[in-house]
């Protein structure tokens, strides 16, 4: 419990951890700030303003030809007109279950995990970087005891303000959902906020996970390198490349993440059809569940943190 | 702290370790024994890439050994370590903090780790001259102030071993006076200390014992005084060097070497060569004694290592009875 207060102590006092946790807050900050402007209620007057004189032109010809937009029968046919081509130039408005299934939520989630995780990377590979990792273990020698406390003090730092963070991003969502009086379906609001624990959950194993990868690594530019590598293979090489075919999509971050954040991911198998002979309605669609997901990043997450901890206890410290 | 004078601090027994790279296998420590007592102040000597500091690395459980055993306090370690390290200060080759941390800071946090308080940091600061410089950032401080700072962590844990490699390393002259004088503090005040240096004169002046190593391996050790003693020679002028050593040789003496008009005879018995040489006809315009200092003898031993030689020196282990 000392050592975990001590190696709290050291990440706070780290400038370069300091600027990594203020990054964590304001990034998603910001994306909220974005989808609350690019939702905004917009009057008709506005949409023209934002999009040139032909919105107008559109206006007129609706209400020359009131059929073909569809609003043959209104009443009022310049405000039917107005509305639907609104629609059709506008901003859409604020949606919370499109929030929390493909929009700003996951944005926030990606870029606090990313940055969380180089503050995992950024603290470890320090003690390595400076050499100070040996007088620590002439202050404290058993080695699990100094893995474990460093990797506690991440991870209690990391959870934190990863919580703190997802939980005020939706928290704004729901806010500015409210206030605008868009009508909010049944359990959108508590799914946002069981998301908001769920990704801060995965910013901290990430944290964790950079952490653990630059102690097995012992440098943060070799850390880097291998997930710039990984990443580069899997978006370039198997994704761009070779294609996702099969059930390739499985085995990648991608859909495996958003199958965690929100419940589940659908991907189409072609291949799938080619085998089928039978002609006709062949279904491709796959789905990745939330609990094949969790399994995944628990798999990469045991795979280097297992080593990382065995091997800091054998290895010569420099 | 050290009650028992004549006890073991330190002890290893056939000592190894290999490093093994692409060009193959390198041994650094090739089966070093080493023996430290309670109270000595005890020189590590070697030329460099000997293994000093890989075997204080060993010791202090930074790197693994590769065969052998070792013991500090009479515990084996590294299994003992735990145990051992609360009372045991080290400072490995140059010092290592983190640089945007001030030195305070850096202190404050090791000082917390075994659970020890600001006070005890402000003494070691003020122990090691670091005063009013220990609130700027490491990484502007002089190399000097570095290896103060690197001996004030070793005070916070009120050691009862030190071990220092080469901790005047890039000190001045007064501050090499300074940290030898800590040293020797420590050393009255009952802490035992292991020092490796390449500053002989040092040694001689703050040891009160010595490890010569070489290659890896123990050359010689003992007491500063034995290590010196033995090595006293004679230097010896005659007009007729050649039947001098004709002379002294068949007398059963050892003619070490030649300097200028002279020969240099090892032996601490002057008698023997004013006998063999009037015995031959041969005689002397000057002898004298040549008292060895530390720094021949390191020469002398570390030449020998290389050329292959064999010198007759009191070797470790003789006189003790085996590992803890
Ligand atoms: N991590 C390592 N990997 C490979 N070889 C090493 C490593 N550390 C030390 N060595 C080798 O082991 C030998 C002993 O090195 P060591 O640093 O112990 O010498 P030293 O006596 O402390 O020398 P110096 O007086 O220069 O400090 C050298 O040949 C060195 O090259
Ligand atoms: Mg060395």
């Amino acid at each position: 419990m000392r050592l975990v207060k001590v190696e709290l102590t050291r990440l706070l006092w780290r400038r370069a951890v300091l600027v990594l946790l203020a990054l964590a807050v304001v990034l998603p900050l910001a994306v909220l700030v974005l989808r609350v402007v690019d939702t905004r209620t917009q009057s008709f007057d506005d949409i023209v303003a934002e999009n040139g004189s032909y919105v107008v032109d559109e206006v007129e010809g609706c209400v020359r030809h009131p059929g073909r937009y569809g609003v043959g029968g209104a009443d009022d046919v310049t405000a039917a007109c107005q509305r639907v081509i609104a629609g059709w130039y506008g901003n859409s408005p604020l949606d919370l279950v499109e929030e929390r299934e493909a929009g700003g939520a996951l944005a926030a989630i990606l870029l606090v995990t990313m940055v969380l995780m180089l503050a995992g990377i950024t603290f470890a590979g320090h003690d390595w970087n400076t050499g100070s990792m040996s007088n620590q273990l002439l202050f404290e020698p058993r080695r699990e005891r100094v893995w474990l406390a460093k990797a506690v003090a991440v991870g209690l730092l990391t959870a934190a303000l990863a919580m703190a963070v997802l939980v005020a991003f939706w928290t704004g969502v729901w806010v500015t959902a409210s206030v605008r009086d868009l009508d909010i379906p049944a359990h959108a609001v508590s799914a946002g906020y069981k998301q908001a624990v769920l990704g801060a959950g995965f910013a901290t194993g990430a944290a964790v996970f950079g952490y653990a990868l630059t102690m097995l690594l012992r440098s943060t530019v070799g850390t880097l390198g291998v997930l710039f590598a990984v990443g580069f293979f899997c978006v370039v090489v198997v994704a761009g490349v070779l294609g996702l075919e099969g059930g390739v999509e499985r085995v990648m971050p991608w859909g495996n993440f958003v199958a965690y954040a929100v419940g589940g991911y659908e991907f189409y198998d072609y291949d799938a059809c080619v085998m089928d002979m039978s002609g006709g309605g062949c279904d491709t669609g796959e789905t990745i569940k939330r609990s094949a997901a969790v399994l995944y990043f628990a798999v990469i997450w045991v795979v280097v943190a297992i080593p990382s901890l065995l091997s800091f206890r054998v290895r010569d410290v420099p | 702290m050290s009650g028992e004078t004549s006890s073991t601090v330190i002890e290893t027994r056939g000592l190894r370790k290999e490093f093994s790279g692409r060009k193959g296998t390198r041994v650094a420590v090739a089966d070093l024994d080493l023996t430290v007592r309670a109270g000595e102040v005890h020189g590590f000597l070697g030329p460099n890439g000997s293994g000093k500091t890989t075997t204080i690395r060993m010791l202090l459980g930074l790197a693994s050994a590769t065969a052998g055993e070792m013991a500090i306090f009479g515990q084996t370690v590294p299994r003992a370590l735990p145990e051992v390290m609360a009372r045991v200060g080290a400072v490995v080759e140059s010092p290592k903090f983190s640089p945007n941390f001030t030195g305070r800071q850096n202190l404050r946090l090791l000082a917390r780790s075994v659970g020890v308080g600001d006070a005890r940091v402000d003494r070691a600061v003020e122990t090691v001259g670091l005063t009013g410089r220990d609130r700027e950032r490491y990484k502007t401080y002089s190399l000097g102030m570095k290896q103060r700072l690197a001996i004030a962590a070793t005070l916070l844990k009120d050691p009862a071993l030190l071990i220092l490699d080469e901790p005047t390393n890039g000190l001045d002259p007064s501050g090499i006076r300074e940290v030898r004088e800590v040293i020797r503090g420590l050393g009255d005040a009952g802490v035992t200390v292991l020092l490796s240096s390449h500053i002989l004169a040092e040694v001689q002046q703050v040891c009160t014992a010595a490890t010569i190593l070489g290659n890896g391996r123990t050359l010689a050790s003992g007491s500063v005084a034995e290590l010196i003693g033995t090595s006293t020679s004679q230097r010896v002028v005659t007009p007729d060097l050649a039947a001098a050593r004709t002379a002294l040789e068949a007398a059963g003496l050892r003619v070490t070497g030649q300097d200028g008009p002279a020969l240099l005879v090892e032996t601490d018995r002057p008698a023997e060569v004013t006998r063999a040489l009037g015995e031959a006809g041969v005689w002397l315009t000057e002898l004298n004694p040549v008292r060895a200092d530390l720094e021949s003898i390191f020469l002398e031993v570390t030449q020998s290592e290389r050329l292959g030689g064999q010198i007759a020196w009191p070797t470790p282990g003789a006189t003790d009875g085996g590992p803890a």
